[in-house]
């Protein structure tokens, strides 16, 4: 079992195409060229790494945290794209010539994810043109998310919750570095807002989520990318049944399983990202505004 | 009856009706609900007609929603969409031409009448919408029997094309070889595949069979697509 440093140096040095300093580990860290010296000298002694360069037993070690999947949730009408969206669901539609949910899938695929899921609702059908780009995605069905929030699509893909990113599939993606191949720990993204009017995260002293309201200060605008572990996906597989059925339950955000209705089973990080990560169009406007063939 | 195809054209950019195709090629554009090229198939299957054909270019992998909804229907591919006329969409479909009677539709109009296609068709022909005055748009000259002899832009009370043509059998296959034979010279490349019916006036005895403004509507701008749909609205704010 690693530490969570350790894990990230491993992962570095094994993702890097040229060999990292010190000094370049400490600042991907964020962390003293001292504690990067220190748990150096650890790892060699464990055999993990040697002259700086990865062992096969230290790719061994990186192996239980290796992502097995990313689930999408794109059942949703998008009904803040009127008109747009009376034809085409919100992921799939183009924005200067390449579809939304593309930059998400190429940067699932670039980091080596081999397990893609999307799971499908309004105008179901439509997703079946991506299986010509991507024949390996598996597509399951979300009958109820006319009538329910998105919870029911979670609940219908709860048995791949775990070793998994749980990702809005309306997010166009600009930093593909934020998809790896291997994750540590829970977390979900976010961006470090003073003050929002939209979903906010705020934490404990610990760097843990404390709840998941509308409006707040000093929180995190929630960006829509998560990632669960084994045991937690495991927990949610039976957490999300027990709140679907709780009065009110099917109005819910999935989000609030973990964060409020369970919260006692979950510790969930944040790691910060930036603004400029993502592009995020939330009204036919802003389409018009990124995408100048849409204005007419 | 004797067995009929129908040959959909399907592949074209419909630049006119921009932002809509910007993600959706315009058969597939929904019109209070239902998608343009789906009016045409139900017409189609109301005559009994099981075997269809969808050329598809523009956007082609959006159409596997249709094959997943009408798992009957064959997508042939177009790949010279972008750089020839809708000749090309002809050419891609020609194993198919003439193996029986067939329809050649175009897959973005709105059939509002079924009906139109219960005619007794005994000779090749077109639908046309009858224009009385001037028209800029595609007429067709007739003689005094009605048979068509030129197929051409402008004229003056006319019949004016409207999308939908019947080749019988035999007329196919003078269809095909001749499209064949056009893709011999880069210089038909521009051309739409209705010109080369017109160069083959004399040896296919065309009709005309009228249809009215309601039994098929075309709609080619966004603005046209709005009066039919207010749900589009929003394009124009």
């Amino acid at each position: 079992m690693l530490t969570e440093k350790k894990f990230e140096i491993l992962l570095n040095i094994y993702k890097s195409s040229k060999k990292l300093s010190q000094r370049d580990l400490a600042s991907r860290l964020d962390c003293s060229v001292g504690t990067i010296n220190k748990l150096l000298k650890e790892l060699a002694i464990e055999e993990y790494v040697i002259d700086g360069n990865i062992t096969e037993a230290g790719i061994d070690a990186l192996a239980p945290y290796k992502v097995k999947r990313i689930i999408f949730i794109a059942a949703g009408v998008g009904s803040r794209l009127l008109p747009i969206t009376i034809n085409t669901p919100k992921p799939l539609i183009r924005v200067n010539g390449t579809r939304i949910i593309d930059t998400m899938l190429d940067a699932a695929i670039a980091a080596g994810i081999e397990e893609i899921i999307i799971v499908r609702g309004y105008l179901m059908e439509q997703f079946n043109e991506l299986l010509i780009k991507y024949p390996n995605i598996k597509f399951i069905d979300n009958p109820l998310y006319n009538e329910c929030n998105n919870i029911s699509s979670a609940l219908a893909a709860r048995s791949y919750f775990s070793n998994a990113y749980v990702c809005d599939a309306d997010i166009i993606l600009k930093n593909k570095a934020l998809i790896r191949g291997y994750e540590y720990k829970t977390f979900m993204y976010g961006v470090k807002t003073e003050r929002t009017d939209d979903w906010c995260l705020t934490t404990d002293n610990n760097n843990y989520v404390e709840s998941l309201r509308i409006g707040g200060f000093n929180g995190y605008r929630e960006v829509g990318i998560s990632y669960w572990t084994k045991e937690d996906g495991n927990k949610l597989l039976t957490d999300f049944v027990d709140s679907f059925n709780y009065p009110g339950g099917k109005e819910k955000f999935w989000e609030l399983t973990p964060l409020e209705f369970d919260k006692k089973n979950y510790k969930v990080s944040i790691k910060e990202c930036n603004h400029d990560d993502f592009i995020e169009i939330d009204s036919f406007n802003e389409l018009k505004k990124i995408d100048n063939i849409y204005n007419i | 009856m004797k067995k009929e195809i129908a040959i959909l054209m399907a592949a074209g950019k419909g630049e006119r009706m921009r932002p809509v195709t910007e993600t959706t090629p315009k058969p597939l554009v929904k019109v209070n609900g239902v998608s343009m090229i789906e009016t045409v198939i139900k017409g189609l299957e109301h005559r009994g007609i099981t075997e269809i054909y969808v050329v598809v270019g523009y956007l082609g992998e959006k159409f596997s929603e249709l094959k997943a909804k009408y798992p009957n229907i064959t997508i042939i591919e177009n790949k010279e969409y972008t750089i020839k006329n809708n000749i090309s969409s002809m050419q891609a479909a020609c194993n198919v031409l003439g193996k029986a009677d067939c329809f050649i539709c175009e897959a973005d109009l709105v059939v509002s009448d079924e009906t139109i296609f219960d005619k007794e068709l005994n000779q090749s022909g077109y639908y046309g919408k009858f224009v009385a005055g001037h028209s800029d748009d595609w007429v067709f000259d007739q003689d005094e029997n009605g048979r068509i002899t030129r197929i051409g832009k402008y004229g003056d009370d006319q019949y004016n094309m409207c999308g939908l043509c019947y080749l019988k059998e035999a007329d196919a296959l003078i269809m095909r070889d001749a499209l064949i034979e056009a893709a011999n010279d880069s210089a038909n490349d521009n051309l739409f595949w209705d010109q080369i019916l017109d160069r083959n006036l004399d040896k296919i005895n065309l009709t005309v069979y009228p249809v009215t403004d309601e039994q098929i509507v075309e709609i080619d701008s966004v603005k046209e697509l709005v009066v039919f749909d207010k749900s589009y609205e929003k394009y124009l704010a």
